[in-house]
């Protein structure tokens, strides 16, 4: 059976407002016709109720690097989890100076994989920076994780598909985009990262918390000096992130 | 009874509805899983945002909220700045509704009591977060409310560094106890047995009671854009002096460029149709006009242009946007621009723009 509903057409069918004096009034037979409408309605809901994860100005000035092992120098002091290794994830520190954290929002796992199980929804990033010249090879980081933690990008901890980075060469006002897609079945109810939010307040005679999964996104950047010690100054201006299908 | 809400669609196929085939109690049940699916479980992120370090000791930034109706609660994350210089620093942040005080439902109630430490450079990743559950089943539904994230520190600290909200979907849904508050439709209702009537929109069964949360669903659902500077306040706001349209001097180095994905209900051709809401300040007699410019990706950039009307205090204005739907992917770059019609320096605390 498939995840998403099916839909007749691409879009939503207009029909009347509810009304007694309506096509769905009392003595009328309710028609395959009509409950296909609302059903491929609902269905074409469904695929567009996809959403803008984040939408801000950026942290403004981030952080350069005289050296490539200044990048992780102060990892062990600052906790961070990466061991100074060649691993997507264990190349900058996650920590404020090379990366920004976004969320939590809830997961809504209505992707179907290739296998018919659900997954996260493809997750998009547009990160508006402005890099100077002066910098070698700068590369920038996209990431996923269902915990608050960067100990979780770790081959162990992560999901498949949602750590990803790009060499982006260009300096000036730049783009840098990025797509995560999740390869890994995630069904809210029995997963491990599964927590309970509160959803309402006590007297409304239903459940007082939700099963939730949290989605967190990371967006990191690795620049390191092409002739230090100068470090100039380089910018994340703003971050858009949101899901697709 | 309550309706269980669904994490999944229900995945229905039409061929079982085809004409002579037999109505069973079984569709009447998919529709009210699909609503509860539709109107609890598909809920929004209202806010995610970076704020530059603040100056003054305190500040108070405003954010947009307007409540899809049936959500009772947002999960709310604050983080702030690191202190600067040797030693620990403190900070109480204080959340409200439009200036009053709201509540909190679990874990740390944002209400300016509790101080925490700040951690100092090197920012480490797991800095101080505030983290609450608020309350805003009070709130009216489709109308937009500021909420107020005032933060005050101690020398070293530096204000809010980045803002999350975001609505919190239901476990289940009670409209046959609540059926004017509560969204969905009775689960019993189309078992066999039971009369298969028209009801009214106000009660929890019938046709017209489906067809009308079909409706809401589709015009209820709240999607938020919103760019929030770090205070409504002369020292943190962001400021116009241009009396052409010029980049708005929001502490960027230059004028970034957004992404979103617009909402094709209609098909591509119909625009996802949004509120174009910014609060602002200009001295009397002075207009702020704030431009926000939208490409569809692929396509021509539009302007929409909005004016507000100095009065020495700060407001909000309101006008109506389009997010075209023909880009590629329905994706839709926005920026922003401003001008003032005068000499002057206006200000500017929020944009939104909010289904």
């Amino acid at each position: 059976m498939p995840i998403l509903s099916e839909r007749a057409v691409t879009r939503v069918i207009k029909i009347p407002p509810a009304s007694s004096s309506g096509p769905l009034a009392d003595t009328w037979p309710l028609d395959a016709g009509s409950v296909i409408i609302l059903r491929s309605n609902s269905a074409h809901v469904e695929r567009e109720a996809v959403r803008q994860l984040c939408v801000s100005m950026g942290p403004g000035e981030i952080t350069g690097f005289e050296t490539a092992a200044d990048v992780t120098a102060d990892l062990r002091a600052s906790g961070s989890p990466s061991p100074f290794s060649a691993e997507t994830w264990q190349e900058i520190p996650w920590d404020r100076r090379t990366a920004i954290r976004l969320g939590p929002v809830h997961v809504i796992a209505d992707r179907e994989m290739d296998d018919g199980l659900p997954t996260l929804r493809t997750i998009k990033i547009l990160a508006d920076f402005n890099i100077p010249t002066g910098y070698s090879s700068p590369k920038y980081y996209f990431a996923a994780t269902l915990d608050p933690s960067p100990f979780r990008l770790n081959g162990l901890g992560s999901l498949p598909g949602l750590v990803g980075s790009t060499a982006f060469g260009g300096t000036g006002q730049q783009q840098v985009t990025g797509t995560l897609t999740c390869t890994a079945p995630i069904r809210v109810q029995s997963h491990p990262d599964s927590r309970q939010w509160t959803c309402r307040p006590v007297g409304d005679d239903a459940a007082l918390s939700v099963a939730v999964i949290p989605l967190y996104v990371w967006i990191g950047w690795r620049l390191v000096s092409s002739s230090p010690p100068t470090v100039p100054a380089a910018y994340l201006n703003g971050v858009s992130v949101w899901e697709t299908r | 009874m309550n309706v269980p809400v669904p994490t999944l669609p229900t995945g229905a196929v039409l061929s079982d509805l085809a004409v002579g085939n037999t109505v069973s109690a079984s569709h009447g049940k998919t529709l009210a899983q699909e609503l509860a699916y539709l109107r609890a479980h598909l809920v929004e992120p209202v806010v995610c945002c970076f704020l530059k370090k603040a100056s003054g000791g305190s500040a108070t930034a405003k954010v947009a909220y307007n409540r899809t109706p049936g959500v009772q609660a947002l999960y709310i994350v604050v983080e702030v700045h690191e202190s600067v210089g040797d030693g620990a620093s403190y900070a109480t942040v204080e959340v409200t509704v439009a200036g009053s005080p709201a509540t909190w439902l679990a874990l740390t109630p944002l209400d300016g009591t509790t101080a925490a430490l700040v951690a100092v450079e090197p920012p480490a990743w797991d800095q101080q977060q505030y983290v609450g559950v608020m309350d805003v089943s009070g709130l009216t539904a489709g109308t937009t409310t500021d909420l107020h994230f005032a933060w005050s520190g101690s020398v070293k600290q530096e204000g809010i560094y980045r803002i999350s909200v975001c609505e919190i979907p239901l476990a289940d849904v009670n409209p046959v106890t609540s059926p004017t508050t509560e969204p969905g439709l009775s689960l019993a209702w189309p078992s066999a047995g039971n009369a298969l009537v028209d009801g009214t929109t106000s009660t929890s069964l019938g046709f017209l009671r489906a067809l009308d949360q079909y409706s809401k669903a589709l015009t209820q659902h709240r999607r938020h854009l919103q760019w929030v500077a770090r205070g409504e306040d002369n020292s943190n706001a962001w400021t116009v002096t241009s009396t052409t349209f010029a980049a708005i001097v929001t502490g960027q180095n230059d004028n970034p460029t957004f992404r979103v994905r617009a909402c094709a209900l209609y098909g591509t051709s119909v625009p996802d149709t949004r509120t174009f809401r910014v609060r602002g300040l200009a001295t009397g007699g002075i207009t702020l006009t704030v431009r926000a410019i939208v490409t569809p990706v692929g396509g021509s950039p539009t302007n929409t242009d909005l004016a507000i009307a100095g009065s020495g205090s700060w407001g909000a204005s309101t006008m109506s946007i389009d997010l075209p739907c023909t880009g590629t992917d329905q994706e839709v770059d926005i920026q922003f621009q401003a001008k003032v019609s005068s000499a002057s320096t206006a200000r500017i605390s929020n944009i939104s723009l909010i289904e």
